[in-house]
């Protein structure tokens, strides 16, 4: 195989600093419209605040937050106009969520050198129709695991290309947090001591699939260099719709909801395992006046809560006009993608500048004022204190 | 055959039946997991290995108690220089409470770059609290000396705001991957187990509590006072046993260097 991923990092966020500029590299989080945190600036995440917070939970972590709304029209254009791009040879491309979409390249090449040039003219045209400011990073291997972990492992406007052979070195010394398992497992495994992926393949089968299910044995086999999986057309993905029927009609929304998540709560569990989530859920709503309604259901980057799931379809349904009572409810469509990355804490150790009293300092006096001082030992043989050591408020 | 014997006996059945099940090394002895915990060595090796983690965790709070002069600001002092050689080019701070407490000619004597130390005078006030959190965000600061826990005690509104922060402040520590070691007095046993004293919240956030007990004088064969012996005793680590505790000797010009006009 040979795959290339494209990813746009933060499109959502980026998107919205168009508009306002003054938000780049600020504290700032993206709400969506079930008032839940969908986006988090890189200061943000560094803070505290995380995905799925409500932006209460956000603002006790952070009190100087910046909350705006997501553009849906925005991203959503965006997105298509980035898939579009990668669709311009004719081949095999699997969208994931905002701003990220596998290429299948192994009709053109599986060469290293050859990828080289096909990414760079990818990344260019990218760039020009979606601007600077959503370059994209894309990563290459054998593997759609491997290629996704090269893009986010790169810069904006970078591609990183990872030959065959290098695939488990590369690997390795990766962050756990790459891999996109449930935040508590991933607290599991930091308290054992699982801090790379590399770790993280070298664990015991048995012991994996034990404590973190089929979705964790699926993770190891991406971790170890094994990830299998075709790039899959997102275009030919066919679903086939499935029909909720209720034994009389209701006007229940409680009850329409039961039956829709029970209903979908196999397919949630699948995709789980998968290490996938919900990106869009289409609902028809068939009523007993032979009336329906219609019902787009988006989510900016893939879900696998069955509560947060359930929170936005009660959100949406509530707000809808119901014409009679529901007779039945048929999800005529709905697309997956692959679970994200807490990618920004990729970077748990980044190369830090030397860092001067001072220059951390500055931000916080005004804040709290003069209470930030240095002492220094200027004559260690004077007697008297206060002639030995000399207070410098910074 | 005895009992402890024939339970032994099935235990290493089940671990066969399971190994054989799910593969050799699934399971392992817990004494044989040597913990990978992120640390800074405290500077006393015994102490580092009574603490089951290699000295004081990153990530996490420490708290270490202790009468004056039972040598608990000496091994946060040497733990904050053994974290300026780990990390050079990060800052260390020290939040000192008691206003003015800091002694510098010690600090550089217990091995501490100055120039690379902040310190900071909040005073008992809310803004004392917040600063923490604040140094603690900045991902600049790796390690946090806060001397003084027992100073919070006196305003009821300043305890009260630190108990509430206590959540946020651990979430950033664990979030930046800094530690912070709280200086407090010790508290009684009865009290500690009752739960009646005032740093219990703070003990309840921390992964590892040391008491340190000054024990004894350490004198030269000359007469001349060259240190003293402390014990140092573990009563919470996450990574070890508590009850346990090692002897310390903190010695002039060995552990940190002498002054010519002591």
């Amino acid at each position: 195989m040979s795959v290339l991923c494209g990813r746009i990092p933060s499109m959502a966020l980026a998107l919205a600093a168009r508009q306002r500029p003054e938000l780049l590299g600020k504290l700032a989080a993206l709400v969506d419209r079930d008032d839940e945190v969908c986006g988090v600036s890189a200061p943000a995440y560094q803070a505290g605040v995380r995905m799925g917070m409500t932006p209460r939970q956000a603002q006790m972590r952070c009190p100087d937050l910046v909350f705006v709304a997501a553009d849906w029209a925005a991203c959503r254009d965006a997105q298509d106009a980035f898939v579009a791009e990668l669709r311009a040879w004719e081949l095999p491309v699997e969208a994931h969520g905002m701003g990220m979409a596998y290429v299948d390249l192994h009709a053109l090449s599986t060469n290293k050198q050859d990828v080289a040039g096909l990414a760079a003219d990818v990344g260019h045209r990218v760039r020009k129709v979606l601007g600077d400011d959503l370059a994209p990073s894309l990563g290459w291997d054998h593997s759609k695991f491997c290629s996704r972990a090269a893009a986010y492992q790169t810069q904006a406007g970078r591609m990183k290309l990872v030959a065959k052979e290098d695939e488990v070195t590369f690997l390795a010394p990766l962050p756990i947090n790459l891999l996109p398992l449930p935040v508590l497992d991933l607290q599991r495994l930091r308290w054992l001591g699982i801090t790379t992926v590399g770790q993280y393949a070298a664990l015991p089968v048995g012991a994996v699939r034990q404590q973190f299910g089929r979705a964790g044995q699926l993770a190891q086999r991406w971790a170890q260099g094994r990830d299998n999986r075709p790039v899959r057309d997102t275009r030919q993905v066919v679903w086939s719709p499935l029909e909720v029927a209720f034994e009389t009609p209701t006007e229940s929304l409680p009850l329409a909801l039961d039956g829709l998540m029970a209903t979908l709560q196999p397919h949630i569990a699948l995709w789980a395992a998968e290490l996938r989530g919900c990106t869009r859920l289409r609902l028809e709503l068939h009523f007993a006046n032979r009336e329906y309604r219609a019902l787009g259901l988006d989510w900016i980057e893939p879900v696998t809560h069955s509560a947060r799931l359930r929170l936005h379809i009660t959100n949406q349904l509530a707000v809808l006009n119901w014409p009679g009572e529901l007779d039945r409810l048929v999800v005529i469509d709905a697309q997956t993608g692959e679970l994200p990355s807490m990618q920004l804490s990729l970077f748990d150790e980044p190369v830090v500048e030397t860092v001067t009293l001072e220059e951390l300092v500055e931000p916080l006096k005004q804040r709290y004022g003069p209470i930030f001082l240095r002492r220094t030992v200027v004559d260690e043989s004077h007697p008297a204190d206060e002639r030995r050591v000399q207070k410098i408020v910074l | 055959m005895s009992r402890g014997s024939g339970r032994r006996n099935k235990l290493e059945q089940a671990v066969a039946a399971l190994e054989s099940r799910h593969g050799a090394g699934v399971l392992r002895r817990a004494n044989e997991i040597t913990p990978n915990v992120p640390h800074v060595p405290t500077g006393f090796p015994t102490l580092n290995t009574l603490t089951g983690c290699g000295g004081v965790p990153l990530g996490a709070m420490t708290l270490l108690s202790g009468i004056s002069t039972s040598g608990k600001l000496t091994i946060a002092y040497k733990t904050l220089a053994a974290a300026q050689q780990a990390y050079p080019r990060q800052v260390m701070a020290i939040v000192d409470l008691h206003g003015g407490g800091t002694d510098a000619d010690y600090l550089t004597r217990a091995g501490v770059d100055t120039a690379r130390t902040l310190l900071v005078e909040p005073g008992v006030t809310l803004a004392a609290v917040n600063v923490l959190v604040d140094l603690a965000h900045t991902r600049k600061v790796r390690l946090i000396v806060v001397n003084g826990l027992v100073d919070l005690q006196q305003e009821r509104a300043v305890y009260r705001h630190l108990t509430a922060n206590l959540g946020r402040l651990q979430q950033a520590l664990q979030t930046t991957r800094s530690a912070l070691i709280w200086i407090d007095d010790p508290a009684a046993p009865w009290v500690r187990w009752l739960n009646l004293d005032y740093s219990k919240s703070v003990r309840q956030f921390a992964a590892l509590h040391i008491e340190v007990q000054f024990e004894h004088v350490l004198v030269s064969k000359a007469g001349e006072m060259r240190g003293y012996s402390s014990i140092a005793k573990l009563h919470k680590s996450r990574w070890a046993r508590a009850g346990r505790s090692v002897p310390l000797n903190i010695e002039f010009n060995g552990t940190v260097k002498a002054r010519g006009t002591w």
